[in-house]
């Protein structure tokens, strides 16, 4: 019981911190994206190496969330609710709401990702990763427990 | 093994080594020694594991169908189905996913 306990809290720290690599990825390479497709620049080596690694760290976060909503309380027992302040239970955003949101975040990153490594043309390259990507990064904003969050709320930092 | 990494057919094949293998330590020794012998712990151990190769692996196969552009009706259902079947994974990396890198590696795109 109490290695869970550790995980769990391992597992939330890490699934934490590691929101604001996938944002920080996501809005790179967005950015990137923009202003290559505005200057009509060459798709370069590092350009594909943000899209893979964009994609990456996205499975990775969506491996950790698995793992964690595995173990979660707040995913197995509905009791800890918060009365009438959310829209939801904080018990159905987790179970349901963000790891649906979450899941299909992730694989629209991943077909973006996978589009625009196929297509041929640089500027098409550019374009695919910011309409795709850009998708994602707004389910995600839209899905992650923002502490001003209506559905369910936590802190931005989580403290070891 | 590191020229396997990287490509998504490479990464995909290496994905489905360890699937593979996951699930048939899961199947075959895991769960019966939960059930006939009462020892819960090997499966508490390699079933999160095996899941996420498992979900790592059908992602991986997302990417690799949309890359490669594989029809759903030729590949993509059969990849999906091997890696839930026992064995499934070794059997079409040897009939299907080889033989596909070749094709790519010989011609790239």
């Amino acid at each position: 019981m109490e290695t869970n306990k550790t995980m769990h809290q391992a597992l939330l720290i890490l699934h934490s911190i590691n929101r604001w690599l996938v944002l920080a990825s996501l809005f790179y390479a967005i950015g990137t994206a923009l202003s290559g497709l505005r200057s009509g620049r060459a798709f370069s080596g590092a350009d594909n190496a943000v899209r893979h690694i964009t994609a990456t760290i996205s499975h990775i976060q969506l491996l950790l969330g698995l793992s964690l909503y595995m173990i979660s309380p707040v995913v197995k027992f509905d009791v800890a609710d918060t009365v009438g302040t959310g829209l939801v239970s904080e018990h159905t955003f987790f179970r349901l709401i963000h790891i649906a949101f979450m899941a299909v975040a992730v694989v629209v990153v991943t077909i973006g990702s996978a589009r625009a490594k196929r297509i041929q043309s640089d500027k098409e390259k550019f374009r695919t990763i910011l309409v795709w990507f850009g998708v994602a990064l707004l389910i995600v904003l839209a899905a992650i427990p923002w502490p001003f969050s209506p559905l369910a709320k936590r802190p931005y930092f989580r403290s070891f | 093994m590191l020229q396997l990494l990287k490509t998504p057919i490479g990464r995909l094949r290496i994905l489905g080594f360890f699937e593979g293998i996951s699930l048939i330590v899961l199947v075959f020794i895991a769960v019966p020694l939960k059930y006939w012998a009462g020892e819960p712990m090997l499966v508490k151990v390699v079933g999160p594991v095996h899941g996420l190769l498992f979900t790592l692996f059908v992602l991986v196969t997302l990417s690799a169908g949309v890359t490669y552009r594989w029809k759903f009706s030729e590949i993509s259902w059969k990849v999906l189905l091997a890696c839930v079947i026992p064995f499934g994974t070794f059997y079409i990396d040897k009939h299907i996913l080889a033989s596909e890198q070749a094709v790519r590696e010989n011609s790239p795109n």
